[in-house]
């Protein structure tokens, strides 16, 4: 009798037409709706958002799919459709004065839409992009991009940029990709959804009218609520999900000022399994009069944040680079992130959900003159649901010689910029010597000036000839308080310096050392190639990678 | 007065004379990357038993960028079953390790890269990162200890990011631990070198 009943096993998707949102700062409204969710299928994808800044005329909107998804190679402009505001936009091969241009790389994962040169985005504006058999309006598309071949969930990451591609807003949210499942005599789930993260709670500030009720369920399930207590599933009045989702998400309007609210919540999974009692979500509403603690950001129990979605992290990054610098943030040697320091170099970042894990965030800057500084490198690990704060970061500073090769006696100016009215300390140490002895190492100081820019004319009368000078500073504003050392340069003595390493180490000649140069090196590994071997001791080993690694610029 | 004076001079000789005896005393360890096994403690090693060796590093005031790993293992009392590299440090893998080979020869082997490098600054701290990989063994014979079968072997190799390539010296260690939930080690603040501080929180 088993065997027959389980004979008439049958497949059935339940998992058509699933979105699944995680809130997220920047853009805001964020979600990827697929068609269908098992693995290794195609499915289209509708993207929304809502932009928080506006996006200027000729600016990209950028979407970044997890490297497990699969883009077809022929996948183009046909496949897609752009809606702004409720109004279709053109979209062609390249950018035109009304048509915006769909660049896609498979190998990347990204699809860029270049916005047309008359086109741009306010703030507050919804933004739907259709990818796959979806997309209608111009063509109907006939390519989709493929689900990762096993179960989990996976991030699609959305960003806006200007023309420049300097980044103006991002979000992320993750999509989950789940077996068909099947049911017999024994469901595959008996067990109702479990929910968690239930916010707003406390005490909410004085004049609060609105706020967003929200809560997170441990599979994909439709939640409704009701303020009256005991109320099945079936007959509470007011929805929450629509759609099969693991966060749920709600406006409350019309709160008053001193008021109580209670709110409870049921939610029912795609195999109908019901909670058969309710999850309470309440708050208040502050009093006139009523003193709260603070300033400060909200606590757990305060203000109308959205709840942080569970998994991720958010990193913040504090410290000092050069006077209104270009700062960029490599995370695992990829760039991740630009942003710009003020007139005093100072900088602040956050990076929003950054899924829990063990990462290493380099921090480089540009001066003035385009010179970059060494990359500061931090890797830490992220739990979830934490914000991590690294302040006092100094990016060290840039450094540059007015010539590589002097003769004994002459001077030589070393300039560069670093953080405005920083002390300035340059050395310049034998070359070859890992820890030469102090009495050899030649020291001089300054003083950055208000736009962070410092030089030294130096006597090279102190140093010994027919030798090579490693030149290396640090800024610092205390003893406590100050750099690593900055890129090193050589300066021969009455000699030819020894070759820059770094610039041997750039493979391809794109002015950037990166995994385009390691594949190189790869190739080359263990053979004696000219090229490859960056310190030229006859073979491409291990060393030389070393020397990549140092150079790396992402 | 006078005698009270040489006694002092005397006694001034002899303090200075104990701090010179007792500073030849401390051994003089130069900085080296520390690679540690770490397993948790067990009183004996049973067969069909799993043990779990943790292989971390820790440049001391080094920063790092290239680290070639090789592990000895006795085949008679243990098997590799698998690795976990999750929570590794490591932006790239050179060699990954082959289970099936290490199996044969007794010998796990890796070699893994951080590009701009690994400076252990945040060890000991709850931002700590310093795993580079998870062993996962079967025990097929009993045995005592487990430093008689299960070793760094003397090929492991550091690389400095110092922009020549040059090694590290490498001094190993084994570790025994009694992890237990250590989730609220998780949260703090603090100060580091050069006045950088970190500080993590609930969000």
């Amino acid at each position: 009798m088993v065997k027959r009943i389980f004979s008439f096993f049958l497949a059935i998707i339940l998992t058509f037409f699933l979105n699944f949102v995680f809130a997220s700062s920047g853009l805001m409204q964020n979600s990827d709706t697929i068609s269908l969710s098992w693995p290794n299928n195609g499915s289209n994808h509708t993207i929304a958002f809502t932009t928080n800044s506006p996006v200027p005329a000729a600016g990209k909107i950028e979407i970044e799919f997890a490297p497990e998804f699969t883009i077809p190679d022929d996948l183009n402009w046909t496949d897609l459709d752009l809606n702004i505001a409720g109004t279709e936009r053109e979209l062609g091969e390249t950018v035109g004065s009304n048509q915006s241009g769909v660049e896609v790389s498979p190998s990347l994962k990204k699809i860029i839409i270049h916005l047309a040169q008359n086109l741009s985005i306010n703030s507050q504006t919804p933004v739907v992009i259709k990818i796959g058999q979806n997309a209608t309006y111009q063509n109907v598309g006939d390519k989709q991009i493929v689900n990762p071949a096993s179960e989990g969930s996976y991030a699609v990451n959305f960003r806006t940029l200007d023309q420049s591609s300097n980044l103006i807003d991002r979000s992320q949210v993750k999509v989950a990709i789940v077996n068909p499942v099947s049911v017999g005599v024994m469901p595959h789930d008996i067990y109702p959804p479990v929910r968690y993260g239930g916010r707003p709670s406390g005490v909410l500030a004085l004049g609060t009218t609105i706020t967003q009720l929200s809560l997170y369920t441990h599979e994909p399930a439709l939640c409704k609520y009701d303020t009256i207590a005991n109320i099945s599933y079936q007959n509470m009045r007011y929805t929450i999900t629509t759609n099969y989702n693991t966060y749920h998400a709600t406006m409350i309007t019309g709160l008053q000022n001193g008021m109580a609210y209670t709110f409870y919540i049921r939610c029912v999974d795609a195999n109908n399994n019901a909670n058969t009692d309710d999850y309470i979500i309440s708050f208040s509403i502050q009093s006139p009069g009523e003193v709260r603690p603070g300033p400060g950001p909200a606590g757990p129990g305060g203000g109308t944040y959205p709840p942080y979605p569970p998994d991720t992290a958010e990193v913040v990054f504090q410290g000092f680079a050069y006077y209104l610098s270009d700062i960029t943030i490599l995370k695992d040697g990829k760039i991740f992130q630009n942003l710009k320091s003020n007139d005093k170099g100072e900088f602040l970042t956050t990076l929003s959900n950054v899924v829990k894990g063990v990462y290493t965030f380099g921090l480089k800057a540009k001066d003035s003159a385009g010179r970059e500084s060494i990359t500061y490198s931090v890797t830490i690990t992220l739990r979830p649901e934490t914000r991590n704060t690294i302040s006092g970061i100094f990016i060290p500073p840039t450094i540059q010689l007015s010539t590589n090769q002097v003769s004994p006696g002459d001077k030589v100016d070393v300039f560069g910029e670093a953080t405005p009215k920083s002390f300035v300390e340059i050395q310049f140490l034998p070359s070859g010597q890992a820890k030469p002895p102090e009495s050899e190492i030649k020291k001089a100081t300054t003083t950055a000036d208000l736009m962070g820019k410092w030089k030294i004319t130096f006597d090279t009368s102190f140093l010994k000839a027919q030798k090579t000078y490693a030149v290396k500073a640090r800024d610092f504003f205390s003893a406590k308080e100050g750099s690593d050392f900055s890129k090193v340069l050589y300066l021969g003595v009455g000699v030819a310096p020894t070759l820059p390493l770094c610039a041997r180490s750039d493979l391809n000649k794109d002015s950037k050392v990166n995994l385009t140069d390691f594949s190189i090196l790869l190739y080359w590994w263990n053979t004696a190639n000219e090229t490859a071997d960056i310190n030229m001791d006859g073979k491409v080993n291990l060393t030389d990678f070393s020397i990549m690694l140092y150079c790396w610029t992402g | 007065m006078k005698e009270n004076s040489k006694f002092k001079m005397q006694n001034s000789k002899l303090k200075f004379l104990l701090i010179v005896f007792f500073l030849f005393l401390i051994p003089f360890e130069g900085e080296a990357t520390i690679l540690s096994l770490e397993s948790k403690e067990k009183s004996q090693y049973l067969t069909e038993e799993e043990i779990i060796a943790k292989i971390k590093i820790d440049p001391e005031k080094e920063t790092i960028n290239l680290t070639r790993i090789e592990i000895d293992f006795d085949n008679q009392f243990l098997e590799l079953r698998e690795f976990n590299k999750d929570f590794s440090i490591f932006t790239f893998w050179l060699k990954e390790i082959d289970v099936a080979k290490a199996n044969q020869t007794g010998k796990i082997s890796f070699v893994g890269a951080i590009p701009n490098g690994f400076q252990g600054i945040f060890l000991k701290t709850a931002l700590e990162a310093n795993l580079l990989v998870e062993l996962s063994f079967k025990i097929k014979k009993p045995f005592l200890k487990l430093s008689e079968v299960l070793q760094f072997s003397d090929n492991c190799q550091v690389f400095l990011n110092d922009g020549w390539g040059r090694e590290d010296e490498v001094k190993k260690e084994m570790k025994f631990s009694n992890e237990e939930n250590q989730e609220n080690l998780f949260l703090g603040s603090g100060i580091l070198y050069n006045g950088i501080s970190w500080k993590v929180e609930r969000i």
